[in-house]
């Protein structure tokens, strides 16, 4: 047997066996169709015990996949895989497929929606937006408060409102204290070394206005420097990027943001890496690069080639 | 007056402004701000240009084919499901309409109407990462596509190859903004088109203007094979 083909086709994953050569004389469904499995109660552990044992049955023939859940059955496995030609994946689909009905969809939708939703990156862009909310009003009730203020006696109506109204902002900035201390909490466990060029609050924001950690992980530092910015006025380019409100850089005067900026992109796009990729604590290194480059920047220096 | 295109499309002329509706398949949800229009054959939906390509291609001089009732039509970037909806009144209750999306926050919206409609199966996925959704969607009859990204033409292609039933259709609403400044917008659709017609036959294309600046909406018909 040359080569072997573990196609999904719905309710059933079918394997199908022959020569290269014979491709074109295949009969199919029937006469290739070396075993099937029905998903109705498949586990993804049963669906990799079954392929080991009817894969065994091939010593040294070259796998071809092209499904999701067959690929990790095998990567499960440690079987290396190939993908399918497209005219010969077109051609068994076409001629044998065990399509569900519209409510199986519906059900799947719901449980992948809910999956995501619930994942540890998305709770942190909702903790994100919700500070912003937060954040947000207590700065309207500071002004509200600071404008009644203005007007306010001590015997007068006014004055209770004043009152209440610093107490409501008093109440909303001790939420937000807490959503915050939550936010840093789920950041520093998904993105340690980004937090630590960032700060959590920044990290959060970039992860929630670039659509996902898979997304933001694929950028590039002149890419994540664009992130949040806006243009200002036609035929400049767009500046002020969420980077920009990155921790410690109140500390880098205005003329030399801009260089920060860049250098935090650089670090970033680093730092992504090894929170997404090689899974590496480089909190120190990171933390290091970064104060070096303030230092040179608050005595308006220029980087050292 | 039914019929000119779909059984389930209806279409007026009123002091030269052309009114679309399609049969009305699911409930739609009360809060909804829809027009009806109530016939002796039925509710009908508007089917409203500004809010739907396949309505924009619709509006013009020219016809293009539409999914017939009975077909399964895989529908890429659904988004909220407005227009994957009405592709889901004109495929009826014996057609089904696979809508992937790819934004869990559009997704959700969309799954809300799938909920409606009896032919509706949603699939949150990414259009370029095909063996998340291959193994679980059929060939399919028709598919229509509106993801506005730089590879949309290259998109389209490969679902051709995977997905579409000889002699099926690729419905195609193309931004031609999306595709790069290096070129100008006539020479995309140029190349578009030639890289479309190495896996389809080209059958209609058509400009979505006023209702979509710089869009064009192309039908294709894939190869018969021999099997």
């Amino acid at each position: 047997m040359g080569q072997v083909f573990l196609l999904h086709l719905g309710r059933k994953v079918v394997l199908f066996g022959t020569d290269l050569k014979e491709v074109d004389s295949w009969d199919l469904p029937r006469g290739d169709a070396v075993a099937e499995l029905s998903l109705t109660e498949t586990t993804p552990k049963s669906l990799t015990d079954w392929m080991r044992e009817v894969l065994r049955k091939f010593p040294g023939a070259i796998v071809r996949t092209e499904d999701r859940l067959c690929r990790r059955a095998l990567d499960d496995l440690k079987i290396p895989y190939r993908p399918v030609p497209d005219p010969i994946l077109a051609r068994i689909r076409q001629r044998t497929f065990f399509a569900l009905p519209p409510p199986a969809f519906i059900r799947r939708a719901r449980a992948a929606l809910q999956a995501h939703l619930r994942s540890p990156e998305e709770q942190i862009v909702l903790l994100s937006r919700e500070a912003d909310r937060l954040e947000r009003l207590v700065r309207r009730e500071e002004e509200y408060g600071q404008r009644l203020s203005l007007s306010a006696t001590p015997e007068s109506a006014v004055f209770v409102q004043a009152r209440r109204s610093s107490q409501l902002k008093n109440d909303i900035s001790q939420i937000l204290g807490d959503v915050e201390h939550d936010l840093e909490t789920e950041t520093r466990r998904l993105l340690p070394n980004t937090v630590a060029a960032l700060g959590s609050r920044t990290a959060a924001r970039l992860l929630a206005e670039s659509g996902g950690l898979r997304v933001l992980s694929r950028f590039s530092a002149s890419r994540v420097q664009l992130i949040g910015s806006r243009r200002r006025s036609p035929g400049r380019p767009p500046k002020f990027g969420l980077l920009y409100r990155a921790e410690g850089m109140e500390r880098i005067p205005p003329d030399r943001q801009g260089a920060m900026a860049r250098s935090l992109g650089a670090l970033t796009v680093v730092a992504l890496h090894a929170d997404l990729l090689t899974h590496q604590d480089r909190t120190a290194w990171v933390r290091t690069k970064k104060e070096r480059r303030m230092l040179q920047l608050q005595s308006h220096g220029r980087r050292s080639s | 007056m039914t019929g000119k295109a779909s059984p389930n499309l209806l279409h007026e002329d009123v002091a030269g402004r052309k009114f679309l509706w399609t049969r009305a398949l699911g409930a739609v949800a009360p809060s909804s701000k829809e027009r009806f229009r109530f016939t002796s054959e039925g509710a009908w939906r508007a089917f409203d240009p500004a809010h739907s390509k396949l309505a924009a291609a619709l509006s013009g001089k020219e016809w293009p084919p539409l999914p017939q009732p009975g077909e399964k039509v895989l529908y890429l970037g659904a988004a909220t499901g407005t227009t994957a909806s009405h592709v889901a009144d004109l495929v009826g209750k014996l057609g089904v309409v696979y809508a992937v999306e790819k934004s869990p926050r559009a997704f959700a919206q969309l799954l809300e109407t799938a909920q409606n409609w009896p032919n509706m199966a949603p699939v949150l996925a990414d259009v370029r990462e095909t063996a998340a959704y291959i193994g679980w969607i059929p060939p399919v009859d028709a598919i229509y596509m509106d993801v506005p990204q730089v590879d949309q033409v290259e998109i389209a292609r490969l679902h051709v190859r995977r997905f579409l039933r000889p002699g099926g259709r690729l419905f195609l609403a193309l931004k031609l903004s999306s595709l790069g400044r290096e070129r100008t917008y006539q020479e995309h659709l140029d190349r578009a088109r030639t890289l479309l017609a190495e896996d389809c036959i080209l059958e209609k294309t058509i400009s979505l203007e006023p209702f979509y600046r710089r869009h064009a909406f192309i039908v294709g018909k894939s190869q018969a094979r021999n099997h």
